[in-house]
């Protein structure tokens, strides 16, 4: 746990000491500026504000913005060759994996709850569906941990951080738009176990409508879970290699 | 790379097996693949693969590699336990996952019908999404009447012999159906209803559970003695289309002779739940009236479209015993004034559009709705409604012409040079009533009198919305179908609209846009800054 | 203290190590000697609990790298080839996690003593990024020790930094004899010569000798060596002459000279008098010339 604990708190510094990780949140900070900007105008006298609205837009906003948050985690590690040092650390591999995990979820909670401003300014003004939008960010918040993990994996598999952000936004989009493969092969079937394994398939018919189904948090946990086991196994390989 | 194709594969098709429960093509094929992929890596990389398999290192990799697949194991299991409990909490304000009291009644009452019932959707395989969101409405009802009723997910690509009936509605986007189904789970065609699924999937689809029930259990006979038009044809014109909305919406229709029933004595059928007079064209008889007195004094109703006809002898007018019947009887009578309304019209002053509506019951709730101008009735050449406002029984009126409408007296230049002017001695000044409704509570006797017959029979009642709420609505009403199957739409219940002032738009878009990417921005500067200096 | 019996490590079907067996003990420097390749780093890795060994037992303080892992990581400090570092941490920092991850509750005054001791004080709170190469190698020797560790494990500690910094490192190390027992790698003989108390040397995944440098000497080198620098007589003359004393096993031309090679201890200076006092020659330069391990690792590395 200390080690965990130590590690994330190494990675949060790395995070908040780095002027990237602001570019970052200021560019991701403008662009649901100006879609709750954009919306809040749309509908005005128009109809309610959609409750969802930011966690919806970061479900497809995850796909680059997760590979950028974990490009470099584990990547560099390997390239610098510190991940020698940590590998003979009296660390466990797992306390590596599971604490970079938590800074970049942790990192991806604090922008998220920076956008929680924008319903802060929406209970003044309307009456917003809150627990409607809570149920919402709960979902987007679970989506971008699974994102993370998945991102993470891929960094733990190249010294290249530029690699794994492109093998992790691959992964990442196939892990979204999968389901339209159902499309191809014209079997609702398929086409729905395809749905059922993708990162929008547990968020868009759920959490964005208001409902938190179990299945999708289970799911969610299971594909962190999963994602974490085989990057744990990853760094384990490169012992035997 | 073989080697992470190969385990990438069979970890899908294990991933596939555990999920379906068995062996479908695609899994074989996702399986082949990874046996492919594994044969590839012996072949490419003999030294590689023999290394895999011996020593110390065998057994990590082999390790890794089965505790992985058996994570993925119980975590798909984990997954399919949850997903086949089916739980689910509802975190909206309005509640759009909790079935309502409204409808737990309807279901009460769904669970004792003899047959299943079965909610039939037609969903595209690349309208999954759109599937799942309505699933999770369907799942409600099949969750709490215990599987009586149950969902059903047709591809019409996939199913086309079965689709084949429902693709005129599924290209006009009805997709979901409710049925009843005989023993051999068959659909039985008759009984299907189509849900139109608006958004607010609740009172959508428990509308139509509502339809499926009560469907067939109320009778409306249309008068085809007093020379009103054949409702009966189905010729896709005149009252004909009105008979067949009803019928579509789940009424028996038959047609009715008056004065074959006066000739003999005898009564109107104890199963008329509403009877139409469509424009008659002639007064009625004593015999006839003594007809009608029997059947409201039983609790019966009418739906009157008293119409415009330039004749001495016009149904209800001035000196119709029949007129005087409903003025003594239930305090409403129709006037002989054409209303004229310069404000509240359509392509002339005498087609008069619905400009007050009265929300006391069910009649007008879908007219005049906002945001939808065709939702407003439309009549050419009404006459005006008179109101008795200290009635034998409670009555009131349900659309009324605007404050600028008239009623025009001098029907002999109206109706020989289409002139109509407003003179302050002769004419009535508005509003008028156009449409009125009265109820006798001790024997539940109702009546709907309209100033016009004519939007029953000229075919138009496709094309004008309001004049077919005003049809479907009023018979509901009077029926007490629609009291079955009133459902309060459940939309923007709680969350209402936003206002926002310009001014606090502009505080608002200058925090949002400019203040919280900023100081990001900033931040992002002054630790450059910083680090520039350590 | 540092057991390692009957080590192999194979990559694939290449063997890294082949048989690898040795001990050192607390108090005692050895040094890993080898070219590059010759499976220096493996052999500290697989100490370290980096990698595991594919056959044969480790022990570190008495602790198996295999079955208990972690007990033998608390115990080394390890400084790899490539000096690893965070770019973006101050020194200060970086020294505190490490000394924190490696299960020290209150690392400061460590730390502080380590700035101290490496004389990186005054720069504790500088990003390691603004570091000079020799600065960043003393960082990581500092990231070795802060834990107090009793078995340190030095890879290539001298590569690639300048050589008033190689003295420094080199002191360093000698002073860790105290308290450590270390392990050091280098493919510069001379610089194994002159720390360690024990040289090791591999080849190819092989022991070829071990022992103290004058172990090595003796065994491999033995006898006495002379330098000799005559002037009078032509060189090929001079080479006869000195060929022909009785003592003198080998005479091979080095520099202005030549170096005799006796197998026995006797004292060759006497002969080479004598041939002076005959002949009429002049002493240039007489001295006698110590073994150096390189003429061991050459001599050995030749042999194979």
């Amino acid at each position: 746990m200390r080690a965990i604990r130590l590690i994330m708190q190494r990675e949060l510094a790395q995070y908040f000491s780095s002027p990237l990780a602001y570019l970052i949140a200021g560019a991701f900070l403008l662009l649901t500026g100006v879609t709750f900007y954009s919306d809040l105008n749309f509908s005005l006298g128009v109809r309610p504000v959609e409750p969802a609205l930011i966690p919806n837009l970061l479900a497809q906003v995850m796909i680059v913005f997760a590979p950028l948050l974990t490009m470099r985690l584990l990547s560099e590690e390997n390239r610098e060759g510190t991940m020698e040092l940590l590998l003979t650390a009296p660390v466990s591999d797992g306390n590596i994996v599971f604490g970079k995990f938590l800074s970049a979820w942790a990192y991806y909670t604090f922008i998220l709850l920076l956008t929680l401003l924008y319903q802060f300014i929406l209970v003044n003004i309307a009456l917003p569906d809150i627990s409607h939008t809570i149920a919402a960010y709960l979902g987007i918040w679970m989506y971008g941990g699974a994102a993370l993990a998945v991102g993470l994996l891929f960094s733990a598999t190249t010294e290249n951080q530029i690699l794994a952000a492109f093998m992790a936004t691959i992964a990442l989009l196939l892990l979204y738009y999968g389901d339209s493969l159902g499309r191809v092969v014209a079997s609702a079937d398929l086409a729905y176990i395809l749905f059922n394994l993708t990162l929008q398939g547990h968020y868009a018919a759920s959490f964005a409508i208001g409902a938190v189904r179990a299945e999708d948090i289970v799911y969610y946990a299971g594909l962190i879970v999963v994602a974490l086991f085989i990057a744990i196994r990853v760094i384990e390989s490169k012992r035997w290699r | 790379m073989g080697s992470f194709i190969g385990g990438t594969g069979l970890l899908l098709g294990s991933l596939g097996f555990i999920w379906q429960g068995g062996m479908t093509p695609y899994i074989a094929l996702l399986l082949g693949i990874g046996i492919g992929g594994l044969l590839l890596w012996a072949f490419m990389t003999p030294d590689d693969f023999k290394a895999f398999f011996t020593g110390r290192q065998a057994r990590q990799s082999t390790l890794a590699i089965f505790s992985t697949l058996l994570l993925v194991g119980v975590v798909s299991l984990a997954y399919i336990m949850v997903q086949r409990e089916n739980i689910v909490a509802d975190a909206t304000v309005d509640g759009l996952f909790s079935l309502s009291e409204t409808t737990l009644n309807v279901l009460r009452a769904a669970e004792r019908t003899a047959q299943k019932i079965e909610i039939t959707g037609f969903y595209y395989h690349y309208q999954i999404a759109r599937r799942e969101i309505d699933d999770s409405y369907f799942q409600l009802y099949v969750a709490e009447t215990n599987g009586h009723i149950y969902t059903r997910y047709v591809n019409p690509v996939e199913e086309p012999g079965f689709s084949d009936r429902y693709m005129d509605a599924i290209d006009q986007d009805y997709n979901v159906f409710i049925s009843f189904v005989d023993d051999n789970g068959d659909i039985i065609p008759t009984t299907t209803i189509p849900v139109e699924i608006t958004g607010t999937q609740e009172s959508d689809i428990t509308r139509a559970l509502s339809q499926l029930l009560v469907a067939g259990s109320y009778k409306v006979y249309f008068e085809v003695g007093l020379e009103t038009p054949d409702p009966i044809s189905n010729a896709a014109n005149g009252l004909s289309l009105a008979n067949n909305y009803l019928r579509a919406n789940g009424y028996i229709t038959e047609p009715l002779n008056l004065p074959g029933i006066a000739a003999v004595g005898g009564d109107i059928p104890q199963d008329a739940s509403a009877v139409v007079l469509a424009q008659p064209r002639r007064r009625l008889s004593e015999a006839e009236i003594a007809v009608i007195d029997r059947y409201l004094k039983n609790g019966g109703a009418l739906y009157i479209g008293a119409d415009t006809f330039f004749t001495n002898e016009v149904f209800m007018g001035n000196n119709d015993p029949f007129n005087q019947y409903l003025w003594d009887n239930y305090g409403l009578r129709m006037t002989e004034y054409i209303v004229v309304d310069p404000t509240s019209s359509g392509q002339t002053e005498l087609d008069v559009l619905s400009a007050v509506v009265f929300g006391e019951n069910s009649i007008a709730a879908n007219i005049n709705k906002e945001g939808n101008p065709n939702s407003a009735t439309q009549f050419r050449l009404a006459r005006a409604v008179e109101v008795n406002d200290t009635p034998p029984v409670t009555n009131g009126r349900v659309i009324m012409s605007s404050e600028a409408s008239w009623g025009e007296t001098d029907l002999v230049a109206l109706s020989t040079r289409n002139e109509y002017q407003f003179n302050a001695d002769a004419d009535i000044r508005g509003p008028l009533t156009l449409v009125a409704w009265a109820r006798d509570e001790a024997t539940n006797a109702k009546i709907i009198l309209l100033g016009d017959g004519e939007f029953l029979t000229n075919g138009q009642i496709i094309s004008t919305e309001g004049n077919l709420s005003l049809l479907l609505d009023g018979i509901g009403w009077m029926t007490g179908f629609a009291e079955k199957v009133e459902f309060t739409p459940r939309g923007y219940l709680v969350t209402p609209v936003l206002f926002v002032g310009s001014e606090q738009r502009d505080i608002i878009a200058f925090i949002t846009v400019v203040l919280m990417p900023g100081v990001m921005f900033i931040a992002a500067v002054a630790v450059y800054l910083r680090r520039l200096r350590q | 203290m540092i057991e390692v019996k009957n080590l192999v490590k194979r990559y694939g079907t290449f063997s890294a190590v082949n048989n690898i067996s040795f001990e050192a003990a607390p108090g005692e420097i050895v040094g890993l000697l080898g070219p590059n390749g010759a499976g220096k780093t493996t052999t500290m890795r697989i100490l370290t609990g980096f990698m595991p060994p594919s056959e044969g037992s480790v022990k570190v303080e008495g602790f198996d790298v295999l079955e208990n892992s972690m007990e033998v990581r608390r115990r080394v400090g390890y400084m790899p080839e490539r000096v690893p570092v965070y770019l973006d941490m101050t020194v200060h920092g970086y020294l505190t996690f490490w000394a924190k991850l490696r299960g020290m509750k209150q690392p400061n005054t460590q730390v502080n003593q380590m700035l101290e001791r490496f004389s990186l004080g005054d720069r504790r709170n500088k990003l390691v990024r603004s570091l000079s190469k020799g600065l960043r190698q003393r960082l990581g020797l500092a990231q070795a020790l802060v834990h107090n560790p009793p078995v340190v494990i030095l890879d290539e500690p001298t590569i690639g930094i300048d050589p008033q910094q190689v003295i420094e490192v080199r002191e360093t190390v000698r002073a860790l004899r105290e308290n450590h027992t270390v392990l050091f790698s280098s493919h510069i003989l001379s610089e194994v010569e002159q720390v360690c108390d024990r040289v090791i040397i591999i080849h190819k995944g092989k022991i070829m000798a071990s022992g103290t440098p004058q172990q090595l000497a003796k065994k491999y080198k033995p006898g006495v060596h002379l330098y000799v620098s005559l002037s009078g007589r032509s060189q090929s003359e001079i080479r006869a002459l000195l060929e022909s004393l009785p003592k003198v096993d080998n005479v091979r031309e080095q520099a202005a000279g030549f170096v005799l090679s006796s197998r026995t201890d006797a004292d060759l200076r006497a002969d080479v008098s004598s041939i002076i006092a005959k002949h009429q020659l002049t002493l240039l330069e007489m001295r006698l010339v110590e073994v150096t391990l390189e003429d061991i690792f050459l001599n050995i590395v030749d042999k194979r």
